[in-house]
This record gives C-alpha cells, sequence and structure tokens, in this order.
C-alpha cells in the first residue's frame, strides 16, 4: 500500500512540477523555435537574421530606456557580428554589449555630432590596451519622425564599410520598431479617448424623458417626484463623474437601478425587473459604466419598441475566478447580421454605439477573451453575456467622490 | 427568464481584433487610469506601517509569552506527584482558557489598528 | 449505530444544503430592494461562512480522535487552529484585501509584477489544497464507512462525486449563504449532542474522567476486530475470546492475557471485562499513549514531544493565512477594515465550536476506550451518542452527529476544490481556457480521491497539519514580507517559495509515503514547520537583499495601497453619502 502510495504522490508531485517548468518555458520556446530548419546555407542565414531579429523587438516596442537597451543590445550584436556595439540616447550610452566597455565615454563624444547632423559618423579610438580589438566606431542615428532619439554605435578592429552599411540598416529597422511604439501609444490614447466620450454619452433622450416623468409626478405624486429626483441627482453624478476608469459591481449595479427607477416612473407597471445578484462578486472591478449602456439597450429593444410588456433580467453570478453578468430581455431582439455590424463599428452613427464601445473596452482591458457574447434574433429578445476576471494586475476602482 | 419558444436567437460576439493576431493580450503596465494612486504621502505610508506593525507584533507577543511557552511550562512542572485536580487544570488551560484570550486580544487589535487608521484619515 | 436514522440525518443535511443554495438565491431574486439592503457581505455574515468552509472533517472529527487516542497534547490542534486566525488578523487581513487580489497567485503578482512568482505561487496553492483535501476524503469515508459499511475510498468517492457535480451543475452559487448556514449546522451538531451526553454521564454516577492516563474499559466491552493485530498487555487480564489468539483457535471461552505481546487473528471478537485496562496495538513502547497501528506520525509525536508540540504550533499559527478557501473569502468583504472584522468574528465563532472537542474527548477516552484497538478512533465523535444514551434518542442524536460530520466534509470540500480548480484553471492548466473553470474541477478532486485510496493510514488531524506546515513554510514569508517590507523582490520571493515551500512539500511527500523510517530524521519530516518555516523566511530575506536592484518599481506605491484605508487610496467603502 505505502509503495504504491509512494508511487503516486511521487508521479502527482512530478507531473505538477514538470507542468509548471513546462509552462514556464513555454512562452520563450514559442520563440525560440530552432531556426536551423531546412533549407540551403543562405535561406537558413536569412531564416536566422529574422529570427534574431524578431527577439529584439519586444523589448524595443517598450520604448528606449536603459533595461529595453540592454535586452535589445544583447541580440543585435549577433545580427552585426561586431565585438561591441551600444545603443545610446541623445547625449550618453544606455547600454553597452560586449568588450571594450572603457571606451564608452571616448564614444559618446562621437555621439552629438551624428544626432545633430543626422548622418552617420565614422572615428578611430585611442587604446593603451594592445589586446583590445575596439579600435574603430561607427555610429549610426536613430530616426524617429524627424527626431534622433538615439543612435546605434558599433565597433571593431579596423576601419570596414560593410560594417557602416550594416550597422545603418540595422539602424533603420531599430528606428521602424520604435516608431511603432509611438504608434501604439497614439492608439492607447485613441482608446482612452473613446471611452471618455462614451461617459459623456447618457443619452439625452434618458434626460429627458426622466425629467418629463419626474414633472408629471410633481402635481399628482410630489413626494415621489422628489424621491425620482434625487435619485436623479445621484445617478447623473455617477455618470458625469471625474477620474478613474474602474468602478466595482457594487457602484455600477447601484446606477443601474437608479437608472431603472427612473425609467420605471416612466414605462409604470410595463417593466419588470428581475435583479438576481450574488453578493460575492459585488466588490469586482470593471471598466466604468460598462454595464449600463447594456441596459439602456435591453430597456431600448425590451420596452421602447414595443407596446406589450416587458421584462429585464440582470444576474450577475459567482464563476470561480470571475463573475459573470448576464443582462437579458425578452424584447424585439435585433437581427444578428445587423448587430455584427454594429459591433465591427459599421452600424451607422445611431446604432449601439454603446454596445461596440463596452465590447471594444472590455478586449482592450481583459482581452479578446472577454468581449461580450450576445445572443440574439429578430424576435426573440436579447441575452448579453459579460464575464470580468476578479482580478487583474494594476486594475483597481477609482475613488468615490468626496460629498 | 430563458429563451422563449418561437424565433431562434444565435451568438454574435465582435471577431477578434486582427492587430492582436493570436498573440496574447499584452496585459497594459499602467492601463488608463490607475497611474500611481492618489500622491500617496511616503512619510505618512511608512508611519502608519510602523504602527500598524506594533499593534501587529504587541498581539503576536502576546499569543508567543502565552500560548507558546506553555508546552515547555507543562513539560518542566512536576506534574507526576501533584494532586488529582491538576490534570483537570492541564485540560482547562489547553481546552477552555485559549479561546477567550484570542478573542480578547483580536478585539483589542482590531481596536487598535482602526484608530491608527482613523488617526490618518483625519489628518 | 442505527444505520435508518444516520443515513436520514445525512440525507437532510445534504437535502437542506441544497436548499439553502436554492433559498438563497430565492432572496436575491424578488426584488431590487435586496440588493440595496445589502450592497455588500456584512462582516457577520462573511465570518459564518469562513468559519463553516473552514471547520473542516479534521475539527470536527479528528481532533477528538486524536484527544481520545493520545490526551491533552492533541489540543494544540484546535488551539492552532483558532490562533492561526488571530495571526492572520494581525498581519494579513486587511492589507490582503486592499490588495484586490482573489487569489495567493494573485497577491504574488499585485504585489511583485511578477509572473514566475504568480506561477510557483500556483502550483503551491494546487499542492496545499491537494494536501488538505486528502484528509477530507478519509474523513468523508470514515463517516459513510461507519454508516453504511462501504469501504472508505467508497466513502470518499461519492462524495468528490456529489461535490463536482454540485460545483459543475452551478448548486454552490449562494455559496455565502451555504457555508454560514454549515457552520450553525455543525455548531448544533456538536452542542445538542454534548448537553444530552453529560446528562447521560451525570445519570452514570459521574465516573472520574481519564485524564492522561491509559485508558480503561468503563463496562464490559465486546471488541471485534477485523484486521489481525498485535497486542501489549501490561498487566494480565481476563478475557472472552472467540477467534484466534497467539494462533491458536478460540471458541467463546475465558482467557487470560498474560503481560507481554499478542497476536490477535483477524474476525476475532474479545469481551474484556470492567475495569480492565485498554491493552496498546502494536509492539508497545515507553510512552504513555497509545499509538494508533501503523500510523507514522504518532510514533514520531512519543519520542520527540516538545519538538513536535512546537512544530504543530507554528505550523497552525503560520499556516492558516495561505489556505487557498480561506483566502478566497476575503475576496468577499467589501474593504480592509471589514475583513479585520469578519477575522475577529471569526475567532469568536471557531472559539465556541472548538470549547465542545475536549468534552468529546474525555467522554470518548471514557466510553469509547476500544476505539484505540480498532484503530477508528476518528470516530469517537460518531458512535459516542449510542455508547452513552442508546435507544432512540442516541439514534437521533447519532443521525445529528453524522450529519454535521457529513457538512464538514462537504463544505470544506467543495470550497477548497472551488480554489483548486480556480488556480488550476487560470494558471496551470492554460490550455484549457479560462472559460473552463468547471471542467478544472476534474482534476482538482481527482487526485487527492486517489491518493486518498491508495494512502490508508494517515489519521485526519495528522494530514491537516502537513498541509499547514506547507503552507507556513511557503505563503507566510510571501504574504508576511510581502505587506510589512519593501525590500522584497521577485528573485527573493522564488527563492523562498521553492526553498521553503519546496523543502516542506518534500518532506511531507516523504512521510506519507512512509520513506523516513524513525527516528529524529523521521521526526524533522513529519514536523517540518520548525526548520522549513525559517528556511522559507531567511531565502526569501537574503535572496531580495542580494538582488535589490529587482524592487519592483511600484513597491512603494503598493505598499501605501496595502496599507492606507479605503477613503484615502481609491476603494469604494461600504458605506456611500
Amino acid at each position: 500500500m505505502t509503495a504504491l502510495g509512494t508511487v503516486v504522490l511521487a508521479l502527482a508531485g512530478l507531473a505538477l512540477f514538470a507542468l509548471g517548468a513546462a509552462l514556464g518555458h513555454a512562452g520563450a520556446r514559442r520563440q525560440q523555435e530552432n531556426p536551423a530548419g531546412p533549407g540551403t546555407p543562405v535561406e537558413r542565414a536569412t531564416f536566422h537574421t529574422l529570427h534574431t531579429a524578431s527577439l529584439a523587438a519586444p523589448p524595443l516596442r517598450a520604448g528606449l530606456t536603459p533595461d529595453t537597451a540592454r535586452k535589445a543590445a544583447k541580440r543585435l550584436r549577433p545580427l552585426l557580428g561586431t565585438v561591441a556595439l551600444a545603443l545610446t540616447d541623445e547625449e550618453s550610452v544606455l547600454a553597452w554589449d560586449g568588450v571594450g566597455d572603457h571606451h564608452r565615454e571616448e564614444a559618446e563624444a562621437q555621439l552629438a555630432q551624428a544626432v545633430r547632423a543626422g548622418r552617420t559618423q565614422t572615428f578611430a579610438l585611442s587604446c593603451g590596451n594592445d589586446t583590445c580589438p575596439v579600435r574603430w566606431g561607427v555610429v549610426a542615428p536613430l530616426g524617429v519622425d524627424g527626431r534622433v532619439p538615439g543612435t546605434l554605435a558599433a565597433f571593431g578592429d579596423a576601419e570596414s564599410a560593410v560594417m557602416v552599411r550594416a550597422a545603418e540598416e540595422v539602424a533603420r529597422w531599430v528606428s521602424v520598431q520604435l516608431e511603432l511604439v509611438d504608434l501604439d501609444r497614439a492608439r492607447s490614447g485613441v482608446i482612452e479617448a473613446e471611452i471618455r466620450a462614451l461617459r459623456a454619452q447618457i443619452s439625452p433622450h434618458f434626460v429627458y424623458n426622466s425629467l418629463a416623468s419626474i414633472a408629471s409626478f410633481v402635481r399628482t405624486d410630489p413626494e415621489r417626484a422628489r424621491e425620482l429626483l434625487l435619485e436623479f441627482a445621484d445617478f447623473t453624478r455617477y455618470s458625469f463623474r471625474r477620474g478613474g476608469d474602474f468602478t466595482t459591481l457594487a457602484e455600477e449595479l447601484r446606477s443601474i437601478e437608479q437608472y431603472l427607477e427612473l425609467a420605471r416612473a416612466r414605462f409604470g407597471r410595463r417593466l419588470e425587473v428581475t435583479l438576481r445578484i450574488a453578493p460575492e462578486v459585488l466588490p469586482v472591478t470593471l471598466p466604468f459604466l460598462c454595464l449600463q449602456p447594456l441596459v439602456e439597450n435591453a430597456l431600448k429593444h425590451g420596452l421602447e419598441e414595443s407596446a406589450d410588456r416587458g421584462r429585464i433580467t440582470i444576474i450577475a453570478e459567482d464563476e470561480g475566478t470571475e463573475a459573470r453578468v448576464v443582462i437579458e430581455d425578452d424584447g424585439v431582439g435585433m437581427d444578428p447580421q445587423r448587430l455584427r455590424d454594429i459591433l465591427r463599428g459599421r452600424g451607422g452613427p445611431s446604432a449601439g454605439i454603446g454596445l461596440s464601445n463596452v465590447d471594444m473596452r472590455l478586449r482592450q482591458v481583459y482581452g479578446d477573451d472577454h468581449g461580450l457574447v450576445i445572443e440574439t434574433g429578430v424576435g426573440a429578445g436579447t441575452k448579453i453575456t459579460v464575464r470580468v476576471p476578479k482580478f487583474r494586475p494594476g486594475i483597481r476602482p477609482a475613488p468615490l467622490p468626496a460629498g | 427568464m430563458g429563451a422563449e419558444p418561437g424565433p431562434r436567437r444565435e451568438v454574435v460576439t465582435a471577431r477578434p481584433r486582427t492587430e492582436r493576431g493570436g498573440l496574447p493580450l499584452p496585459r497594459p503596465a499602467n492601463p488608463p487610469g490607475t497611474g500611481p494612486a492618489a500622491p500617496a504621502d511616503d512619510t505618512a505610508v511608512t508611519a502608519l506601517m510602523r504602527r500598524q506593525m506594533r499593534a501587529a507584533l504587541t498581539a503576536t507577543a502576546l499569543l508567543v509569552a502565552s500560548l507558546g511557552l506553555l508546552p515547555v511550562l507543562l513539560r518542566l512542572l512536576p506534574l507526576a506527584g501533584a494532586g488529582p485536580s491538576v490534570p483537570l487544570a492541564v485540560w482547562l488551560v489547553l481546552g477552555v482558557a485559549p479561546y477567550p484570550a484570542l478573542l480578547c486580544t483580536g478585539a483589542w487589535y482590531v481596536r487598535r489598528a482602526e484608530r491608527n487608521e482613523g488617526d490618518v484619515t483625519a489628518r | 449505530m442505527n444505520q435508518t436514522y444516520s443515513i436520514a440525518g445525512v440525507s437532510a443535511v445534504v437535502l437542506a444544503t441544497v436548499l439553502v443554495g436554492a433559498l438563497g438565491l430565492r432572496i436575491s431574486r424578488t426584488t431590487s430592494d435586496f440588493y440595496v439592503a445589502s450592497r455588500s457581505v456584512p462582516p457577520r455574515l462573511n465570518a459564518f461562512a469562513v468559519s463553516g468552509e473552514y471547520l473542516s472533517a479534521a475539527s470536527f472529527l479528528g481532533v477528538a480522535g486524536l484527544v481520545l487516542a493520545q490526551g491533552s497534547d492533541m489540543l494544540w490542534f484546535p488551539i492552532g487552529y483558532t490562533a492561526g486566525f488571530l495571526v492572520l488578523l494581525a498581519f494579513v487581513a486587511a492589507p490582503l484585501r486592499r490588495s484586490g487580489a482573489y487569489t495567493l497567485p494573485d497577491f504574488a503578482e499585485a504585489r511583485l509584477e511578477s509572473r514566475a512568482v504568480r506561477r510557483i505561487a500556483s502550483i503551491l496553492v494546487v499542492g496545499v489544497g491537494w494536501l488538505y483535501l486528502l484528509p477530507q476524503l478519509r474523513g468523508a469515508g470514515l463517516t459513510i464507512r461507519l454508516l453504511t459499511g462501504a469501504p472508505g475510498w467508497l466513502g470518499g468517492l461519492v462524495v468528490a462525486a456529489v461535490v463536482t457535480v454540485a460545483v459543475a451543475a452551478g448548486g454552490m452559487r449562494s455559496i455565502t449563504f451555504v457555508q454560514a448556514f454549515q457552520y450553525w449546522l455543525k455548531l448544533t451538531a456538536l452542542l445538542v449532542p454534548a448537553v444530552f451526553l453529560l446528562l447521560a454521564w451525570r445519570s452514570d454516577h459521574t465516573p472520574a474522567p481519564v485524564w492522561d492516563e491509559r485508558p480503561v474499559f468503563q463496562r464490559s466491552t465486546q471488541v471485534r476486530l477485523d484486521g489481525p493485530l498485535t497486542l501489549t498487555v501490561e498487566e494480565p487480564v481476563r478475557i472472552t475470546v472467540t477467534g484466534t489468539v497467539d494462533g491458536r483457535a478460540r471458541h467463546g471461552g475465558p482467557l487470560t492475557l498474560d503481560a507481554g505481546t499478542h497476536r490477535i487473528g483477524a474476525g476475532t471478537v474479545l469481551r474484556f471485562p470492567s475495569g480492565a485496562r485498554v491493552p496498546l496495538p502494536g509492539t508497545g513502547g515507553a510512552g504513555t499513549a497509545p499509538s494508533s497501528g501503523t500510523n507514522p506520525l504518532s510514533a514520531g509525536r512519543e519520542q520527540h514531544g516538545l519538538y513536535t508540540t512546537y512544530g504543530l504550533i507554528l505550523a497552525t499559527f503560520l499556516g492558516t493565512m495561505g489556505l487557498p478557501h480561506v483566502v478566497v473569502r476575503f475576496y468577499t468583504n467589501p474593504d480592509g477594515r471589514a475583513a479585520r472584522r469578519t477575522t475577529l468574528v471569526v475567532l469568536g465563532l471557531l472559539g465556541a465550536f472548538y470549547l465542545l472537542i475536549p468534552l468529546y474527548g474525555v467522554l470518548g477516552r471514557l466510553y469509547a476506550p476500544d476505539l484505540l484497538l480498532t484503530g477508528d478512533t476518528d470516530a469517537a465523535v460518531l458512535v459516542l451518542p449510542q455508547r452513552l444514551i442508546g435507544g432512540v434518542g442516541g439514534d437521533l442524536l447519532g443521525a445529528l452527529v453524522a450529519g454535521g460530520a457529513c457538512a464538514a466534509f462537504l463544505s470544506t470540500v467543495s470550497g477548497l476544490t472551488m480554489s483548486v480548480a480556480g488556480v488550476l484553471a487560470q494558471d496551470v492548466l492554460p490550455t484549457l481556457g479560462i472559460r473552463h473553470f468547471r471542467l478544472a474541477t476534474l482534476p482538482a478532486i481527482a487526485v487527492p480521491t486517489a491518493a486518498n485510496a491508495v494512502v490508508s493510514d494517515l489519521p485526519v488531524a495528522d494530514a491537516v497539519g502537513l498541509a499547514f506546515a506547507v503552507s507556513a513554510s511557503s505563503f507566510c514569508p510571501l504574504l508576511v514580507l510581502g505587506i510589512w517590507w519593501r525590500g522584497l523582490t521577485p528573485p527573493g520571493a522564488v527563492a523562498g517559495l521553492l526553498l521553503g515551500g519546496g523543502s516542506a512539500l518534500t518532506a511531507v511527500t516523504v512521510t506519507i509515503a512512509g520513506g523516513a523510517g524513525s527516528g529524529w530524521l523521521h521526526t524533522l519530516l513529519a514536523w517540518p514547520a520548525l526548520w522549513s518555516v525559517p528556511v522559507g523566511f531567511a531565502a526569501m530575506v537574503l535572496i531580495s537583499l542580494a538582488t535589490r536592484d529587482r524592487v519592483p518599481a511600484s513597491a512603494a506605491a503598493t505598499m501605501a495601497r496595502l496599507h492606507l484605508p479605503e477613503a484615502l487610496t481609491g476603494h469604494p467603502g461600504p458605506a456611500t453619502p
């Protein structure tokens, strides 16, 4: 019995650790697939070059800093086949890979010229050490968007036209990578702007309709009108608040409740709402105002476009490491093809900007696995499912506005 | 709830954005809006941490001084020749006494920790 | 033991659990008012749930069994199980909640921004979870064997299947309510019989308790031994035997067992007279406490009492904070303050429960010493009502206790399975895809079920102690240093987790597999906490100091977030203006 136990436990433990180790190397292995595949020597050399370049790209895509420069230089030097390679900013060496580190200052003296002229410079280096292979250097400027944020410097023991050419080509390749950094930044800027834009998009119809229905109660039921007005104030304060792009599910649901309370004032008994919220998921953090547009959509298709009663169900459930939120209505539904267009951003100006924007933000924050899943058909109602991880590094709810 | 009989629903999702390809989504190192928190005063944090640490260590010291020394005491005291009420006392000390003591220490710590935080918030 | 009543009791518990699950949903279903009323889980409700999930078969059955077998030394188990929450309260509760982490790997990543640390933490979480599940399944098998006579591994399998189906079918949705209910059920199932047991004890002319000396048969007692056994008799005793003793067949005749060892054949029935000392199973030793059969752990405990007691204390005091199913429940708290208050209430709730355990242990030493011979000491709590009270009353109370035991392993097994499955789905088996949380429940519970079928001779509470030791040597350094020391670096954390947790895990595996023989080496391996916890801490501190340049850039901001009240840093508190 114990012998068998030993075997089983040892196997289980081994399997577990092997799995962990495999995972640990999975990412690296994916990138390090053997470049020396089939093909002629020339083809293999090409593969090798492309492969090395692809390894240097990821650090550079994070911008030019001492840390990324160090990682990139380590990959780039084999590409040039030089004894030493340096990446610099406008005035100092960020990373020096290879031998001859003591020439750092001497090389830095040559930077200003190359940066100012935007042209490749070659220069000889003096060295007291007879065995030092760093005798000669080439500095190629990096050009990004008309600026020169830094240079690539290569070093050898003698002047070589081939090396000048190679250094220039590699510098051009690095420049392209750095330009992509700017592109990335611009893109995330656009997405941030879109998030801000969505926030301001509490529909004017909603504001108008809410105020109209509150007004209708002022005479008949002043107390109700007062309550609704307070709900309206709370709701708008939440929706228009500044700062922070994340909130908790509890806060988001609270605002949705106020929204539905105002809608109920308008639709009366035609609107039936069922909320089924597992208290465990209330602290989950999620993008600000990412459920409200979905409820608005449900209200639109569930009630506004039909004369019958409409039912909206909102469910939030615990799913292990995720929370699952489902918003369902039994209204007129949507044409799946048209919905696809909307989600692709081709639905025209009026249609469901809310849906596609929420979808995009969820994907941006949590990855493509976490986009909206919509089940719908003409006349079949709509069911929208959102899955939010309970934890993502760096994502925290913003403070409530004071007061 | 659930799908009504009649028209069928179709599952619709947006297509994965092409620029991501099959690669895993790089996590935004600093997702929009989550940059460095409200400029927390570093010295205030350090001071609070010290005070909280002191409270935690005091609670732990109480725990170690009372329960942590018990096994040695029970081992060293010459219980063998003692009267018949001694085993009962040992069982009471091990079986009953620790729980109220733990609860009281915990209550003291919670009060202390909340007061420390209150001092920071009230600044 | 009357099977019909007990099975009815267990069925009632399962049914009630399902009902509470459904009812919890129903309450939240009616109107939106409920939601407004409970914008978050109040600390008290969450504390019920934490306690319900935490009080496992080890607490309900195992501790009383160990006390029956080995006396007051074993009362350190419940003390440690409770005091662990005090340490958790003082060092971890509020900052852990403020980190926003749901699981321990989440915390590692939030604090250190390192995928490598996250991955290693995930593997250790799964290891600790499996180690903790093992004794739960054993307790389940034991209970079901006593109730129905089914073999132990089958009982474990049945419980594993029930939990898998329940989790996979989404039956654990209103888990907070279910677990809170389970706490009160367990407390009731111990408290009500305890009152009647005390009354029965008094009407039995209040026999003096047998404290730490060797138990005596209070009444003339018949013991049936299922397997062959070696007994050590210290003073001659005249018994009646049907079966084989020392190789000779006996047929109900009287026999005097002389001092010394005797081999008893399988299926033998022995009747001891009232007042006889209970013979020791095994070849006997110098210790006063009998060892239960081939159990490797108690042997070491006798030889090195003080060391093992401190090993136990350190493991339970520091290990509670790293138990996966405890950590995930802290996420439910709305903020750090509520996390602290929850923990405080848990201290009270656990204390109330564990106050009852010594009572069962003492009564067990009085009225069920024959369990020492059969090795089923874990069954003490289950058989006492029948022994003392008997009749329909005893049957009913027995059914209540059986129901409580069932609640104990159901709640802990489901909680652990869900937290292990969560980590498996997210970190260890990402190829399954993140959507397959429910699929991950299968490996989460299949591995300990299989191990349970193979490892057969491990007392419930001892195995839990091993899980605590691993947790104390890996997650305690990670949490405590991560929360209180800015200088912790990812390489330091990796080294600490691997050296502390890894060495404890290895020691524990060797012990369970029976590979350590006996003597000091065995004791060191069976109670690793005293050396593996310092190893974990030292490795984390030293390697962090050696890699100072790797301190995460955000360490200062993270520290502020962990320690400052939410009002200053961000999270919305429970109260809104």
